[in-house]
């Protein structure tokens, strides 16, 4: 077919337009390099100024975007050691992850700095442990009157000496059972996958000395699988802990965390309702019994009472 | 409490165990000074841990080689401008530690990658918090609230363990990592057990 002179006319043009198309997102690329090229990767450009006065921070040029994201998988801790070896960095290197900044410590001195010094005393929440109530347990609640409280409360009633040496026959009770079950699965299957008995038997202890023994063996399996299905939503990736959008959930880590949060207050709420009724809380040694035999002014609310006793730490 | 005081306990003890089954010399070790100090026809007590320098010796080593926090989990957060080592951290900056890279560095740790409880031994070193060289439950105001009971716990399965029961391997120890929340090992550790005697059995 002898082409018109219309058709011709169209081609070129679309023609120079993928030139001009191509031409001008090659020089953008070649232009954000200059961007992305960064110290410690790109979530440090915005800083980077600051650091003509001061001493240099160290650190790989990561990826555009992702930062070194794609280093923190199942070995991190291992590909970040090995990064901050070869890059002279072990006192202190910078990194990006998405969009947040990060330093981090491989040396006894600078570490010490970090845990130990006062402007660290908060630490950052991912998102699905927002969701999952860590906010208001110990590990993850701002320093501050809140905290402080909560620390007091744990110390002296969970974790003080006389608490562990009450829990001592329970943790013995716990462990001969386990020495039962390894017995019977070695008879059973000639060997043994030590996991499974361990994991039951430290599930078995904390719910014990959380609740105290008379949890029905229903309630202990739906605690047990939502103790499972908050790790697994704690360890999964989530976008949205490194670029501030809302919306990228493309792995519905959101909705389960959303979904995981109703059930655990609704399954502890119901055992703090219940023992409240039950009003047998003086002269019983489980945790919950002492948080709701605290004196008034150090009283927990209800739903602070179920954040503390379902995440701990 | 229920979430994080379950895991980390039985990931330690199975790394524990792992190393047991792979350093027969010290499993027999650390046995023979249970057998010394409780006899063969009691239960082993809490009472009964300080007198065991040498089954804390083999926790501690454990815990310095496989950290269930190798980067301390939870990292914290810069609350205003900071300065380390010199070095301007600007406000709202994530801080981590590396826990790891420390108790595997050559000019920290002699020997690092060795299972040598033995260096225990010789000198005092605590795991609570006090010395970076090994702080596998962090330190400062945000240490792990439940580390002690953690080791209690800890130190009194294992010794009823290793006071019950002979861990011999059944195939080859895979002592490959995967860091989830915590560093698990990655292919479970499945082992035989021989028991030792059937007085304690009931």
């Amino acid at each position: 077919m002898i082409p018109t002179l219309e058709t011709m006319f169209q081609s070129t043009f679309s023609w120079s337009l993928i030139t001009l198309f191509l031409s001008t997102s090659l020089a953008a690329l070649a232009i954000s390099f200059n961007y992305w090229l960064v110290l410690g990767g790109w979530a440090w450009r915005k800083h980077q100024n600051r650091y003509k006065a001061h001493a240099k921070l160290l650190g790989p040029v990561s990826w555009p975007i992702l930062g070194s994201l794609p280093e923190m998988g199942s070995l991190a801790h291992r590909k970040l050691a090995s990064m901050a070896t070869s890059l002279g960095a072990k006192r202190l290197m910078a990194l990006s992850l998405g969009t947040n900044r990060v330093v981090i410590s491989s040396d006894p001195e600078t570490a010490r700095e970090i845990l130990c010094g006062s402007g660290f005393s908060d630490r950052p929440v991912k998102e699905s442990a927002r969701t999952l109530m860590f906010e208001r347990a110990i590990g993850f609640a701002p320093y501050g009157t809140y905290w402080r409280h909560l620390r007091k409360v744990t110390t002296t009633h969970m974790f003080s000496p006389r608490r562990i040496s009450d829990l001592e026959s329970l943790r013995k009770r716990v462990a001969a059972d386990m020495l039962k079950k390894t017995l019977e699965e070695m008879e059973t299957k000639g060997v043994v996958e030590v996991r499974g008995i361990l994991h039951a038997g430290s599930l078995r202890t904390m719910l014990e000395s959380v609740f105290g023994i008379n949890i029905e063996s229903e309630t202990e399996t739906v605690l047990g699988d939502m103790v499972k299905e908050g790790y697994e939503l704690i360890s999964e990736f989530n976008w949205e802990d490194y670029f501030p959008f809302r919306f990228l959930d493309f792995r519905g880590v959101k909705r389960r965390c959303h979904i995981l949060t109703n059930k655990v207050k609704s399954v502890v709420g119901k055992i703090v309702e219940e023992r409240k009724t039950c009003g047998e809380v003086v002269g019983r040694s489980d945790f919950l019994s002492t948080l709701l035999s605290l004196p008034q002014e150090e009283m927990l609310g209800e739903s602070d009472m179920v954040a503390v006793l379902w995440v701990r730490t | 409490m229920l979430f994080r005081g379950t895991d980390t306990t039985a990931i330690l003890l199975e790394w524990i165990m792992a190393r047991m089954v792979l350093h027969q010399d010290v499993q027999m070790k650390a046995r023979q000074e249970i057998d010394t100090c409780i006899g063969q026809n009691s239960h082993v007590r809490d009472s009964d841990i300080p007198n065991l320098p040498y089954l804390q010796a083999v926790v501690k080593e454990v815990l310095r080689l496989h950290p269930p926090g190798p980067l301390l989990s939870w990292a914290r957060l810069a609350t205003h401008d900071v300065h380390i080592d010199k070095v301007l951290v600007p406000a709202g900056t994530t801080a981590m530690v590396n826990m790891w890279a420390i108790s595997h560095d050559s000019s920290v740790w002699k020997d690092p990658w060795a299972f040598k409880p033995e260096r225990f031994m010789n000198e005092e070193v605590s795991v609570m918090g006090s010395d970076m060289r090994l702080a596998p439950f962090g330190a400062g105001r945000r240490v792990c609230p439940g580390k002690t009971l953690g080791l209690a716990t800890v130190h009194l399965w294992l010794a009823q363990f290793l006071h019950r029961f002979v861990l011999v391997p059944a195939q080859p120890v895979d002592l490959s990592e995967c860091l989830k929340l915590s560093m698990e090992m990655k292919k479970p550790l499945v082992c035989k057990v021989i028991p030792r005697y059937n007085a304690i059995s009931s």
